[in-house]
């Protein structure tokens, strides 16, 4: 069983979509629909068989769930999203199709800077004086 | 990191490229539209290119415009322009945003628009390509973007907050769209609470926690209006473009506490009926993360890790408190007031 990760992660779960902060380092996290559904679930505290078996009952499920389940539990602790706990498992909250809004997808996605920037040297033709933006002017 | 270098190599200082900045917008005819305001102390000066946007920008923080001299402690630039101004045109090409920081300042740009920080001259700058229509609703997103950046160099924090109280104390009040912030802070004002904003807040980034007011105007929404009579008439009509479909209330600078002890954070619901409204502790984790999502997403810093970080630290150990609301509005403001009189 796991649970939400409170000693550095504030998290909510709002119109069916899960966001998740670091509040130690600032870096924020979101997930599918998928991945809400199953993170709520987890951090309510149903053990992974329950959540496992809920989406097998989602029509067209992939062969592969258990699998990319796994997968998908494994960044969440490596990211320290969410920790293990003790205790009897909890009710599981349902995942329904409501959940499939991009497919049978379990992603954790980490919002930073980092992954927007164009990572290229800007050197240019320049002002070899005033350095860029000046434009060596024709 | 990006670094802006010359042709032999060297680094430029960002602080330079901004001087640069200003020549090349010299040498455009733009007639710059100004006024300056005085917020936490400090005086102001916005300019604008369009004056439109100006004269919408003054409305917001219309009892903060003065008529002083002297030496502003920030500059404001806005204007329209494209990011081919600012980067060489091969670059402006790629998808992405391309940004570069130094001990003198920030540079972010992205295909639609600029954000630029010259920390050692503190002037902000911010341009966009012109829209096709008028798009009022922007240039409020557009101010308080500059005023966020603006805030990180003068140890201020503008978080996406109403803040009212009582007796110099006060509560940050965070909620999810239409759960009630708004018109909960607005019917506080109108029962003679301390008032600070109704969505967004300047808070002292060290120190003891305050808020303090940065724009001047109220917003209701039409069908909570004739729940709040005391508000009088709107001082717009409320089918201005600008107005985004609420109803817009300038409010008389005194009207607003300069600044206030912030000791909660309160999350608004609604109640199912005019019982009496209560108030219990609970988790943090849903107030915090409504509050740094939308303070960092409104001002597009959503990618801002130690914008981020700092919010979080900043705020870490403030108690959170639900409270249950009357549909009478006029239980709100009192059982607010008792709590914060008891409480805090």
């Amino acid at each position: 069983m796991y649970k939400l990760n409170e000693q550095k992660m504030f998290y909510d779960m709002a119109e069916g979509q899960a966001i998740v902060i670091n509040f130690t380092t600032g870096m924020y996290y979101g997930t599918s629909s998928l991945g809400s559904a199953v993170l709520d679930a987890l951090v309510a505290g149903a053990e992974p068989a329950q959540i496992l078996t809920a989406v097998q009952a989602l029509p067209d499920c992939p062969a592969d769930m258990a699998e990319q389940l796994d997968a998908f539990i494994a960044a969440l602790l490596e990211k320290e999203i969410i920790v293990a706990a003790e205790g009897g498992a909890a009710a599981m909250p349902e995942i329904g199709a409501a959940s499939l809004q991009d497919g049978f997808v379990l992603s954790v996605d980490e919002f930073s800077e980092v992954q927007d920037l164009i990572l290229a040297d800007p050197v240019h033709d320049v002002d070899v004086e005033m350095g860029w933006p000046i434009l060596n002017e024709q | 990191m990006e670094k802006i270098t010359n042709r032999a190599g060297e680094k430029v200082p960002l602080t330079q490229v901004f001087q640069a900045l200003d020549r090349r917008l010299a040498r455009r005819p733009i007639v710059w539209e100004t006024f300056r305001i005085r917020v936490c102390g400090r005086l102001l000066e916005l300019c604008f290119e369009d004056r439109d946007m100006r004269d919408a920008a003054m409305r917001s923080v219309q009892s903060h415009v003065v008529q002083e001299a002297g030496t502003p402690d920030a500059v404001f630039f806005y204007w329209y322009g494209v990011s081919t101004e600012i980067l060489p045109e091969e670059m402006t090409q790629r998808p992405g945003v391309w940004e570069s920081r130094d001990d003198t300042g920030l540079l972010k740009v992205s295909e639609a628009q600029m954000y630029g920080v010259d920390t050692v001259r503190r002037h902000f700058y911010f341009t966009r390509q012109k829209p096709d229509t008028v798009d009022y609703a922007v240039y409020g997103h557009t101010l308080v973007g500059l005023v966020s950046r603006w805030a990180s160099e003068s140890d201020l924090i503008l978080l996406h907050a109403a803040a009212v109280g009582a007796g110099g104390k006060g509560v940050l009040v965070v909620g999810r769209g239409g759960s009630g912030k708004s018109t909960f802070s607005v019917s506080c004002m109108t029962e003679g609470m301390d008032f600070v904003s109704d969505d967004y807040t300047l808070i002292s980034a060290s120190g003891s926690l305050r808020a303090m007011p940065i724009y001047t105007t109220v917003a209701v929404n039409p069908d909570m209006y004739a729940r709040l009579p005391s508000l009088g008439e709107p001082s717009v009509p409320p089918d201005a473009e600008w107005c985004n479909g609420k109803l817009q209330f300038f409010i008389p600078g005194e009207r607003f506490a300069p600044e206030l002890e912030i000791g909660a954070v309160v999350m608004p619901v609604i109640g199912p009926d005019d019982g009496e409204p209560a108030i219990r502790p609970i988790a943090p984790g849903a107030a915090m993360v409504q509050m740094l999502h939308t303070s960092a997403i409104q001002v597009s810093r959503n990618r801002d890790a130690a914008l981020v970080r700092q919010m979080a630290q900043r705020l870490s150990g403030l108690p959170v408190y639900e409270m249950r609301m009357s549909r009478d509005l006029k239980k709100n403001p009192a059982a607010l007031r008792r709590f914060i009189e008891k409480e805090l």
